[in-house]
């Protein structure tokens, strides 16, 4: 094992070496267009699935610079993809480029996985999301790469708003459940089905909002350690608000998540629900369970929050990290900033989703789709910047606490206070 | 041949026993049957369909969209390959080295043949998912990752002690004298094995490629890990794209399934006769 | 013989206690001759060796180190942690919860594989060749379904809001299953995963006992009717010992397959398995990749490991003095 290991350190030395001479070969470099090899870039499917163009052009400006070079990108799916990267990582065959959700990049950093950029080559860099940005900087230094955020919004029912008299969205939280209580009276009385507002169990996204809405917080730092606050008064409140909502409204399985929202919502007996913009679209497709013929029957809005302001959403977004081992990371870093400059962002606004920084937020049409979702952009907030978030969602503590609180099973003081407990076990963890 | 008892009641009361055995056999195929025609069911229906609630029992109308879409994902035919060439270079590399071990431990006594049998019986309890980590890194020092050669000496090594076990019970089972006779008729050793010994281990040899076969093309933890390329990977890999952010493509998936599912189905058709005879040898000579 | 018979094994040699070699080593044997053997089993053993052995002992080093995602991205030595982690897993409730919940999940699961798959194999030897056809093909065609498909579609069918079982289930009178969440209720859930793991291990088993029971040779069950022995008896004299040794055999594989069950339940749960759902094999994998701990993973390996080792002890004896009588 010993043996192994310094042959290995010593390889990867090796390479370090070179990549560091390759990189900063300021003097008298290998011409670009002469550069010969290949760089792996590891996207999600998200890339697959939504926006292939952008991915394709951006291959082909790189092709311009440096016509020898093949680019390999790989699909990776959320749910496994940190698995492989971790062996990967430890190994010698290193991606070039990885994507990292923002609340997993913390865990890598600390722990010397990536390299760090220099943000002045990026466009925007100044105006970067701090939803993102923080997620990449660690002692003043930067480590990966805005790519693109959502935020969800409310997304409701036009047809069955209008059937009950309702010809807008509402604006405030008192609206919002009068709305509710008229689609649960005519729709929820004919079939028990019928969730009048759709809130799994499970879908900690929303919960969470609620928490932060109040003034809570999941975990906050004092004296450089992490610790639970769910059980804090602010949070319990949202809490409560939470399944005040999801026993008003909700009528469906209260032990599952969100991940089948779309089709759910596509068999026609939600009248609202909280999601991602994209999530309207999917309800309409049949691929994804839904039902074609809703299509055009769905409106988005920016959700009203309990204390008075719109609910502060989650900001899940992505990142761009070159591995420290990565033998081409001059390479990566163009390819980096090809993919997130103001070209490619344009292209990613254009597929319903929010760009990576302030500016160009603006650019996103406040009629369109994704208008609630840059309105309430600005409200979001990401997971704690601790160095064992990652453990905290891996192990469910948090969909376990909610079901347990939806379920009945356990009050909400309760559940919150079990939950503290087991991030407190994890949440410092390296 | 008959081998239900030939003698007993009355000629009456046997047929109702009879029928009744029969009533209760078609009842359990049916059982077991029913989430293949569920899973054959949600891939010819429409999408619209699958979600119908309450759940259509009998088909309404049939479509081949979702086996249109799976087959036109972009590495559907390159998974296949990898597939094929994994399952098969599995076998064939397990059949071929534990044959020969096989061949020692039925007919041999060395020492260390005692701790060997241990080890083979040992090696089944060893948990895959414990040890990604550790063979990723050796993998990755041999420069085998991203390589179906490193996924299949993986997968050798798990098939190999079974495989062992099995093909030893089928040579134990091949009286000495036959080997004896023809080597007195000046066959070497060698020669004895391939024209006595290896005939009579077809069922062996059949049983076992089955196994290996089927635990080779249905793996994917260790697959997903070691195959970082998308065309490398297996098709119960390709399967886990239906499960995508937008939700679960249950019609694609299922069609999926059905595809992944029809070679292996089909090879065991074609040799299913062979299978429990041969796993009945390797436990009784074990 | 029927269409579906399955053809019994060679038996043409005597009973397996005739040992050649062990009992009557030859004059004439070479040094040649003794290296033979040795050199029959290199391939096998080299193979294990490098690429099981090897990592096996890189999993149990790692076990008594603390490794972090620091040193595995490294690749720098990890500190020695000694006997730390099987400390802490040993004196964690929740580690004996599982490892009760492991065996649990391993008795019943065994017990319903053996149990139906006899049940099946005695009647297919009953039943019309043509239903014996049906039921064959049957098993065979869920015996050729991937784990990764038979999960999905156990998934599918105990969907909270389309599946079938919740709508067959409620089509009995007085029963209401819709929206019944399977999973909600760990028990449940179990019972559907245990389900699918019954499901996928039924054909392997009721087919190699059923190629067992066809070797009880009929002249001697007639026999003993005739002598007036009761089913019962017939059962426990005359087919048990003839196919005791196909039912140890998938008893104990079985055996070892469900304790270290981690796929169904991953595959089940959607990759994120709650804390009830944790057997052996699953909390290993969770200590390991989602929380990073993977030393600890290790130790939890080690000792899943050393469980079966010594639950198969017996096992093993048996068939290490059945090989070495040969």
């Amino acid at each position: 094992m010993a043996v192994r290991i310094s042959r290995l350190a010593a390889g990867l030395a090796a390479m370090a070496v070179l990549g560091t001479v390759a990189g900063c070969g300021g003097g008298k470099p290998v011409a670009a267009a002469d550069r010969t090899g290949e760089l792996t870039v590891w996207l999600t499917v998200d890339a697959q699935e939504s926006w292939p163009d952008l991915v394709a052009a951006v291959n082909a400006r790189f092709r311009k610079t440096y016509p020898k070079i093949k680019v390999n990108v790989q699909y990776q799916q959320w749910t496994t993809k940190n698995q492989k990267i971790d062996a990967a990582l430890a190994g010698r065959n290193v991606p070039d480029v990885v994507e990292m959700g923002n609340s997993e990049t913390t865990n890598y950093i600390v722990n010397g996985a990536f390299t760090t950029v220099d943000p002045a080559k990026f466009d925007h860099s100044a105006e970067w999301l701090p939803a993102l940005r923080d997620a990449c900087r660690d002692n003043g230094k930067t480590y990966c790469v805005p790519y693109y955020v959502g935020a969800r919004v409310g997304i409701y029912r036009t047809d069955l708003l209008a059937q009950v008299g309702v010809d807008r969205a509402p604006r405030t939280f008192p609206e919002l459940r009068a709305d509710l209580d008229k689609l649960k009276a005519k729709f929820g009385a004919a079939d028990k089905n019928f969730s009048a507002f759709y809130m799994p169990g499970r879908y900690w996204y929303a919960a969470m909002a609620f928490v932060k809405d109040t003034g809570g917080e999941i975990a906050v730092r004092e004296n450089g350690r992490w610790h639970g606050a769910l059980s804090s008064p602010r949070s319990v409140a949202g809490l409560t608000a939470w399944k005040d909502l999801l026993d008003a409204y909700y009528t469906g399985d209260r032990s599952k998540d969100n991940g089948d929202e779309p089709a759910v919502v596509g068999q026609g007996k939600v009248g609202m629900f909280y999601g991602n913009t994209w999530e309207a679209k999917a309800a309409t497709d049949s691929r994804s369970g839904g039902d074609p013929a809703l299509r055009g029957k769905f409106a988005t809005f920016a959700f009203p929050g309990p204390s008075g302001k719109l609910l502060p959403p989650f900001l899940g977004g992505s990142t761009l990290a070159i591995p420290a081992k990565s033998g081409n990371q001059d390479l990566a870093q163009d390819w980096i900033r090809l993919f997130t400059d103001r070209t490619s962002q344009r292209r990613l606004i254009a597929a319903d989703t929010l760009p990576n920084n302030t500016a160009q937020l603006r650019e996103v049409a406040a009629g369109g789709v994704n208008g609630p979702a840059a309105q309430a952009a600005e409200r979001g907030w990401v997971t704690p910047l601790a160095p064992g978030w990652g453990a905290v969602e891996k192990s469910n503590v948090l969909q376990e606490m909610l079901q347990d609180i939806a379920t009945g099973k356990r009050s909400v003081a309760d559940a919150a206070r079990a939950a503290d407990r087991r991030i407190d076990a994890v949440i410092n963890e390296h | 041949m008959t081998t239900a008892p030939a003698t007993g009641p009355a000629p009456g009361r046997r047929r109702r026993r009879r029928a009744t055995a029969n009533a209760v056999g078609l009842v359990f195929s049916a059982l077991m049957a029913f989430p293949l025609y569920w899973m054959l069911l949600t891939a010819f229906r429409p999408a619209t369909e699958i979600h119908a609630d309450p759940p259509h029992f009998w088909p309404d109308h049939l479509t081949l969209e979702h086996f249109r879409r799976a087959v036109d994902t972009p590495t559907f035919w390159a998974n296949v390959r990898s597939s094929v060439l994994i399952g098969v270079g599995t076998v064939l590399v397990s059949l071929l080295i534990g044959t020969l071990a096989a061949f020692a431990l039925a007919r041999f006594s060395f020492a260390g043949r005692k701790a060997l049998v241990l080890v083979i019986l040992g090696v089944q309890m060893v948990p895959l998912a414990g040890l990604i980590i550790p063979l990723y890194l050796l993998l990755s020092d041999a420069g085998l990752t991203d390589s179906l050669v490193g996924v299949i000496l993986t997968y050798l090594v798990f098939m190999l002690p079974f495989t062992v076990w099995l093909l030893r019970g089928f040579i134990a089972g091949v009286p000495v004298e036959l080997e004896e006779a023809a080597m007195t008729d000046g066959c070497t050793r060698l020669g004895a094995f391939r024209r006595v010994v290896l005939p009579l281990l077809a069922p062996g040899l059949v049983a076992t490629s089955i196994y290996a076969l089927v635990q080779a093309w249905n793996e994917y933890v260790l697959a997903y890990v070691l195959l970082s390329s998308n065309d490398k990977q297996t098709l119960s890999i390709w399967l886990l794209s239906f499960q995508t952010s937008f939700g679960t493509d249950y019609g694609g998936l299922m069609a999926g399934a059905t595809l992944t599912a029809l070679p292996v189905a089909v090879f065991f058709a074609f040799v299913q006769r062979r299978i429990g005879a041969g796993l009945t040898a390797g436990a009784v000579k074990g | 013989m029927g269409t579906v018979e399955l053809p019994g094994p060679p038996r043409a040699a005597p009973p397996p206690h005739r040992p050649r070699t062990a009992r009557a080593p030859r004059p004439r044997r070479t040094l040649r001759r003794r290296l033979l053997p040795y050199l029959l089993i290199a391939p096998t053993v080299l193979a294990l060796a490098a690429v099981l052995g090897y990592p096996l002992v890189d999993l149990v080093v790692l076990s008594f180190q603390d490794m972090t995602r620091r040193e595995l991205f490294s690749g720098a030595p990890p500190p020695y942690a000694g006997l730390a982690n099987y400390r802490s897993i040993l004196t964690d409730g929740f580690f004996w919860t599982v490892v009760g919940r492991t065996a649990l999940f391993t008795v019943a699961c065994v017990a319903a594989t053996m149990v139906l798959s006899l049940l099946v194999a005695l009647l297919m030897r009953r039943v019309a060749p043509w239903v014996r056809t049906v039921m064959t093909g049957v098993l065979v065609a869920v015996w050729a379904m991937p784990v990764m498909v038979a999960a999905s579609i156990f998934r599918w069918l105990s969907d909270a809001d389309y599946g079938v079982v919740n709508w067959l289930l409620g089509l009995l009178p007085g029963l209401d299953f819709s929206k019944h969440n399977w999973f909600e209720d760990p028990w449940q859930g179990f019972a559907v995963i245990t389900g699918v793991v019954v499901w996928g291990a039924v054909p392997f088993a009721a087919l190699t006992l059923q190629a067992a029971l066809s070797q009880v040779p009929a002249e001697l069950a007639e026999a003993a009717l005739v002598d007036g022995a009761r089913p019962g008896q017939l059962f426990r004299y005359v087919t048990w010992p003839v196919i005791k040794p196909s039912a140890v055999l998938v008893t104990s594989l079985s055996a070892i397959w469900d304790f270290g069950v981690f796929n169904q339940i991953w595959l089940m749960r959607g990759g994120q398995p709650e804390k009830e759902y944790y057997l052996l094999g699953v909390y290993s994998f969770i200590e390991s990749f989602a929380v990073n701990r993977y030393s600890v993973g290790a130790a939890i390996a080690v000792v899943t490991v050393l469980m079966l080792l010594v639950g198969a002890v017996v096992y093993v004896r048996q068939l290490v003095h059945l090989g070495a009588a040969e």
